[in-house]
Protein backbone atom coordinates (compact mmCIF):
# COMPACT_ATOMS: atom_id res chain seq x y z
CA UNK A 1 0.00 0.00 0.00
CA UNK A 2 1.24 3.08 -0.61
CA UNK A 3 1.42 6.02 1.33
CA UNK A 4 1.88 9.78 0.25
CA UNK A 5 2.11 12.63 2.65
CA UNK A 6 0.54 15.72 1.06
CA UNK A 7 2.54 18.90 1.48
CA UNK A 8 -0.17 21.17 1.45
CA UNK A 9 -2.76 19.77 4.37
CA UNK A 10 0.41 17.90 5.99
CA UNK A 11 -1.21 14.56 5.97
CA UNK A 12 0.15 11.23 5.41
CA UNK A 13 -2.61 9.83 2.99
CA UNK A 14 -3.39 6.23 1.66
CA UNK A 15 -3.09 5.20 -1.78
CA UNK A 16 -7.08 4.79 -1.42
CA UNK A 17 -7.66 8.06 -0.69
CA UNK A 18 -5.97 9.81 -3.65
CA UNK A 19 -6.23 10.11 -7.15
CA UNK A 20 -3.21 9.37 -9.49
CA UNK A 21 -2.60 12.19 -12.23
CA UNK A 22 -0.07 10.38 -14.51
CA UNK A 23 3.49 11.46 -15.24
CA UNK A 24 4.17 15.40 -13.63
CA UNK A 25 6.56 18.43 -15.10
CA UNK A 26 4.99 17.89 -18.55
CA UNK A 27 5.18 20.76 -21.09
CA UNK A 28 2.12 21.85 -22.80
CA UNK A 29 2.60 21.75 -26.50
CA UNK A 30 -0.88 23.74 -27.55
CA UNK A 31 -2.15 25.61 -30.98
CA UNK A 32 0.68 26.28 -32.54
CA UNK A 33 2.67 23.58 -32.31
CA UNK A 34 4.18 20.93 -33.99
CA UNK A 35 2.24 17.75 -34.73
CA UNK A 36 5.15 15.89 -33.01
CA UNK A 37 5.01 17.90 -30.13
CA UNK A 38 1.66 17.98 -29.14
CA UNK A 39 1.20 14.29 -30.10
CA UNK A 40 4.40 13.76 -27.42
CA UNK A 41 3.03 16.10 -25.24
CA UNK A 42 -0.99 14.66 -25.33
CA UNK A 43 0.60 10.26 -25.27
CA UNK A 44 4.37 10.45 -24.48
CA UNK A 45 4.53 9.17 -21.06
CA UNK A 46 7.83 7.71 -19.27
CA UNK A 47 6.85 4.21 -17.72
CA UNK A 48 10.31 3.62 -16.23
CA UNK A 49 10.98 0.44 -14.00
CA UNK A 50 12.43 2.58 -10.87
CA UNK A 51 12.32 6.24 -10.45
CA UNK A 52 9.54 8.32 -11.62
CA UNK A 53 8.00 11.55 -10.66
CA UNK A 54 4.25 11.24 -10.85
CA UNK A 55 1.03 14.02 -10.11
CA UNK A 56 -1.61 12.83 -6.92
CA UNK A 57 -4.26 14.47 -5.81
CA UNK A 58 -5.32 14.30 -2.37
CA UNK A 59 -8.66 13.39 -3.62
CA UNK A 60 -10.23 12.81 -0.25
CA UNK A 61 -8.61 15.18 1.63
CA UNK A 62 -7.54 18.91 1.06
CA UNK A 63 -8.11 18.46 -2.81
CA UNK A 64 -5.21 19.70 -3.97
CA UNK A 65 -3.19 18.57 -6.69
CA UNK A 66 0.99 17.96 -5.97
CA UNK A 67 4.03 16.05 -7.02
CA UNK A 68 5.89 12.75 -5.83
CA UNK A 69 9.01 11.26 -6.30
CA UNK A 70 9.18 7.37 -6.02
CA UNK A 71 10.21 4.19 -6.79
CA UNK A 72 7.99 2.34 -9.34
CA UNK A 73 9.96 -1.21 -8.58
CA UNK A 74 9.83 -0.93 -5.03
CA UNK A 75 7.22 1.47 -4.38
CA UNK A 76 9.87 3.61 -2.47
CA UNK A 77 9.27 7.35 -1.54
CA UNK A 78 11.80 9.60 -1.86
CA UNK A 79 9.71 12.78 -1.53
CA UNK A 80 6.27 15.22 -2.26
CA UNK A 81 6.09 18.21 -2.82
CA UNK A 82 4.17 21.28 -4.01
CA UNK A 83 2.94 21.65 -7.64
CA UNK A 84 3.95 25.12 -8.48
CA UNK A 85 7.11 23.96 -9.60
CA UNK A 86 8.30 23.34 -13.04
CA UNK A 87 11.54 21.33 -11.44
CA UNK A 88 11.69 18.70 -8.81
CA UNK A 89 13.35 21.20 -5.63
CA UNK A 90 16.34 20.48 -4.08
CA UNK A 91 15.82 18.28 -1.07
CA UNK A 92 13.87 15.83 -3.31
CA UNK A 93 16.83 15.66 -5.72
CA UNK A 94 19.23 15.10 -2.67
CA UNK A 95 16.92 12.23 -1.19
CA UNK A 96 16.95 10.95 -4.55
CA UNK A 97 20.98 10.96 -4.86
CA UNK A 98 21.53 9.81 -1.62
CA UNK A 99 19.39 6.52 -2.28
CA UNK A 100 20.08 6.25 -6.28
CA UNK A 101 23.30 7.94 -6.97
CA UNK A 102 23.38 8.50 -10.76
CA UNK A 103 20.19 9.29 -11.56
CA UNK A 104 18.47 10.96 -14.06
CA UNK A 105 14.56 11.34 -15.42
CA UNK A 106 13.83 13.07 -18.79
CA UNK A 107 15.89 16.43 -18.07
CA UNK A 108 16.23 16.46 -14.80
CA UNK A 109 19.44 14.57 -12.97
CA UNK B 1 -36.33 14.36 10.67
CA UNK B 2 -35.85 13.77 14.12
CA UNK B 3 -32.40 13.36 15.87
CA UNK B 4 -31.50 9.64 15.48
CA UNK B 5 -29.53 7.71 17.81
CA UNK B 6 -27.84 4.28 17.88
CA UNK B 7 -26.93 2.50 21.29
CA UNK B 8 -23.17 0.30 21.10
CA UNK B 9 -20.31 0.29 22.93
CA UNK B 10 -19.84 3.94 21.21
CA UNK B 11 -22.90 5.63 20.63
CA UNK B 12 -23.62 7.36 17.36
CA UNK B 13 -26.23 10.40 17.04
CA UNK B 14 -26.98 12.78 14.22
CA UNK B 15 -26.71 16.41 15.06
CA UNK B 16 -29.28 18.61 13.34
CA UNK B 17 -29.48 22.11 14.71
CA UNK B 18 -25.95 22.72 13.15
CA UNK B 19 -25.85 25.37 10.29
CA UNK B 20 -22.37 25.13 7.85
CA UNK B 21 -20.71 27.64 6.16
CA UNK B 22 -17.64 27.37 3.49
CA UNK B 23 -15.32 30.33 3.33
CA UNK B 24 -13.15 30.33 0.55
CA UNK B 25 -10.31 32.63 0.57
CA UNK B 26 -6.45 33.18 0.60
CA UNK B 27 -6.16 32.10 3.79
CA UNK B 28 -2.65 33.58 4.39
CA UNK B 29 -3.97 37.12 3.78
CA UNK B 30 -3.27 39.10 6.42
CA UNK B 31 -7.05 40.93 5.91
CA UNK B 32 -8.58 37.72 5.79
CA UNK B 33 -7.43 36.68 8.78
CA UNK B 34 -7.98 40.25 11.09
CA UNK B 35 -11.87 40.18 8.93
CA UNK B 36 -12.35 37.12 10.76
CA UNK B 37 -11.46 37.32 13.89
CA UNK B 38 -13.68 40.95 13.73
CA UNK B 39 -16.51 38.79 12.87
CA UNK B 40 -15.66 36.01 15.12
CA UNK B 41 -13.13 37.08 17.57
CA UNK B 42 -11.03 33.45 16.95
CA UNK B 43 -7.63 33.42 15.48
CA UNK B 44 -7.50 31.00 12.35
CA UNK B 45 -7.22 27.58 12.62
CA UNK B 46 -3.82 25.64 11.98
CA UNK B 47 -3.51 23.36 9.09
CA UNK B 48 -5.02 20.29 10.24
CA UNK B 49 -6.54 21.62 13.20
CA UNK B 50 -9.92 23.79 14.57
CA UNK B 51 -10.37 26.83 16.22
CA UNK B 52 -13.52 27.04 18.71
CA UNK B 53 -14.92 30.47 19.67
CA UNK B 54 -18.00 29.90 21.70
CA UNK B 55 -20.51 27.32 20.04
CA UNK B 56 -18.65 27.91 16.82
CA UNK B 57 -16.42 25.83 14.89
CA UNK B 58 -13.61 27.10 12.25
CA UNK B 59 -12.17 23.78 10.72
CA UNK B 60 -9.33 23.77 8.16
CA UNK B 61 -10.11 22.23 5.08
CA UNK B 62 -7.72 22.91 3.00
CA UNK B 63 -5.04 25.99 2.12
CA UNK B 64 -7.68 27.97 0.64
CA UNK B 65 -11.10 26.49 2.70
CA UNK B 66 -12.09 26.58 6.02
CA UNK B 67 -15.34 25.07 7.06
CA UNK B 68 -17.67 27.76 9.65
CA UNK B 69 -19.99 25.41 11.69
CA UNK B 70 -22.41 26.78 13.97
CA UNK B 71 -25.77 26.17 16.02
CA UNK B 72 -28.76 27.40 14.06
CA UNK B 73 -30.21 29.86 16.17
CA UNK B 74 -26.79 31.67 15.84
CA UNK B 75 -25.99 31.21 12.52
CA UNK B 76 -28.10 34.01 10.62
CA UNK B 77 -26.42 36.39 12.98
CA UNK B 78 -22.82 34.65 12.43
CA UNK B 79 -23.35 34.74 8.06
CA UNK B 80 -24.51 38.62 8.40
CA UNK B 81 -21.18 39.19 10.55
CA UNK B 82 -18.60 37.47 8.46
CA UNK B 83 -20.18 39.04 5.08
CA UNK B 84 -19.82 42.67 6.40
CA UNK B 85 -16.40 41.93 7.85
CA UNK B 86 -15.19 40.18 4.32
CA UNK B 87 -17.12 42.57 2.41
CA UNK B 88 -15.14 43.71 -0.52
CA UNK B 89 -12.38 41.22 -0.44
CA UNK B 90 -11.68 37.86 -2.87
CA UNK B 91 -14.12 35.56 -0.88
CA UNK B 92 -16.59 33.38 -1.61
CA UNK B 93 -19.20 32.84 1.49
CA UNK B 94 -21.75 30.40 1.08
CA UNK B 95 -23.98 28.56 3.58
CA UNK B 96 -23.97 25.13 3.70
CA UNK B 97 -25.71 23.87 5.88
CA UNK B 98 -28.55 21.81 4.09
CA UNK B 99 -25.83 19.82 1.49
CA UNK B 100 -23.72 18.40 5.04
CA UNK B 101 -24.65 15.87 7.74
CA UNK B 102 -23.51 16.03 11.17
CA UNK B 103 -22.85 13.27 13.41
CA UNK B 104 -21.14 12.44 17.12
CA UNK B 105 -19.60 9.33 18.07
CA UNK B 106 -18.89 9.44 22.11
CA UNK B 107 -17.58 6.52 23.72
CA UNK B 108 -14.43 5.73 25.37
CA UNK B 109 -13.97 3.53 22.13
CA UNK B 110 -14.34 6.47 19.98
CA UNK B 111 -11.54 5.94 17.85
CA UNK B 112 -11.49 2.53 17.51
CA UNK B 113 -14.69 2.31 15.87
CA UNK B 114 -13.00 5.70 13.55
CA UNK B 115 -9.81 3.41 12.63
CA UNK B 116 -12.95 0.39 11.49
CA UNK B 117 -13.56 2.76 8.74
CA UNK B 118 -11.23 5.42 7.54
CA UNK B 119 -7.54 4.95 6.52
CA UNK B 120 -5.76 7.49 8.98
CA UNK B 121 -3.97 6.88 12.17
CA UNK B 122 -6.16 7.71 15.00
CA UNK B 123 -3.44 7.38 17.68
CA UNK B 124 -3.27 10.20 19.88
CA UNK B 125 -0.35 11.31 19.23
CA UNK B 126 -0.80 11.26 15.34
CA UNK B 127 -4.56 12.93 15.88
CA UNK B 128 -4.60 14.60 19.46
CA UNK B 129 -7.41 16.46 20.59
CA UNK B 130 -8.38 19.74 18.40
CA UNK B 131 -7.43 17.67 15.15
CA UNK B 132 -9.52 17.80 12.07
CA UNK B 133 -9.11 15.43 9.04
CA UNK B 134 -10.67 14.99 5.78
CA UNK B 135 -10.51 11.28 4.64
CA UNK B 136 -13.29 8.82 3.71
CA UNK B 137 -15.31 6.54 5.53
CA UNK B 138 -15.64 3.19 3.66
CA UNK B 139 -17.25 4.71 0.23
CA UNK B 140 -17.62 8.22 0.92
CA UNK B 141 -15.85 11.36 1.94
CA UNK B 142 -16.05 13.05 5.14
CA UNK B 143 -14.55 15.19 8.00
CA UNK B 144 -13.19 13.82 11.29
CA UNK B 145 -12.98 16.64 14.08
CA UNK B 146 -10.77 15.34 17.30
CA UNK B 147 -13.48 17.25 20.46
CA UNK B 148 -12.78 15.34 22.80
CA UNK B 149 -10.89 12.18 24.10
CA UNK B 150 -14.18 10.47 23.68
CA UNK B 151 -15.70 12.31 21.48
CA UNK B 152 -15.47 12.84 17.88
CA UNK B 153 -17.76 14.61 15.15
CA UNK B 154 -18.21 13.41 11.75
CA UNK B 155 -19.54 15.54 8.50
CA UNK B 156 -20.33 13.94 5.40
CA UNK B 157 -22.82 14.96 2.84
CA UNK B 158 -26.21 14.91 3.21
CA UNK B 159 -26.88 12.33 0.21
CA UNK B 160 -25.37 9.41 2.27
CA UNK B 161 -26.03 10.48 5.69
CA UNK B 162 -28.20 7.14 5.73
CA UNK B 163 -24.87 4.96 4.31
CA UNK B 164 -23.09 6.94 7.18
CA UNK B 165 -24.75 6.20 9.74
CA UNK B 166 -25.39 2.91 9.22
CA UNK B 167 -21.67 2.20 8.96
CA UNK B 168 -20.89 4.22 12.21
CA UNK B 169 -23.82 2.10 13.63
CA UNK B 170 -22.55 -1.53 12.44
CA UNK B 171 -18.73 -0.79 13.57
CA UNK B 172 -20.10 0.43 16.75
CA UNK B 173 -22.30 -2.30 17.46
CA UNK B 174 -22.11 -4.10 20.57
CA UNK B 175 -19.98 -7.28 20.15
CA UNK B 176 -17.83 -5.72 17.53
CA UNK B 177 -15.41 -4.68 19.93
CA UNK B 178 -11.58 -5.14 18.35
CA UNK B 179 -10.28 -5.26 21.95
CA UNK B 180 -11.81 -6.32 24.69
Amino acid sequence: MLILNCPYCGRDKDETELAAGGEAHLTRFGPGSSDQDFEGYLFGRANPKGLHFERWRCAAGCGKWFHAARCTATLEVFGTYKAQTLEPPRVIKDAITAKRPGWSWRNFS
Amino acid sequence: MPNREFQGYVNVSQIMDQSMFTLRANLASTKIKAALKLAMSVALPKPGACATAGACTLAWMSPDELLIIAPSAEAQKLYSSLDTALSGLHVLLEDVSDARAKFILTGAHVREVLAKLAPMDTHPAQFPVGSFNRTRFAQVAGAVFMEKDDMISLICFRSVQDYVFALFSAAAAHGSEVFQ
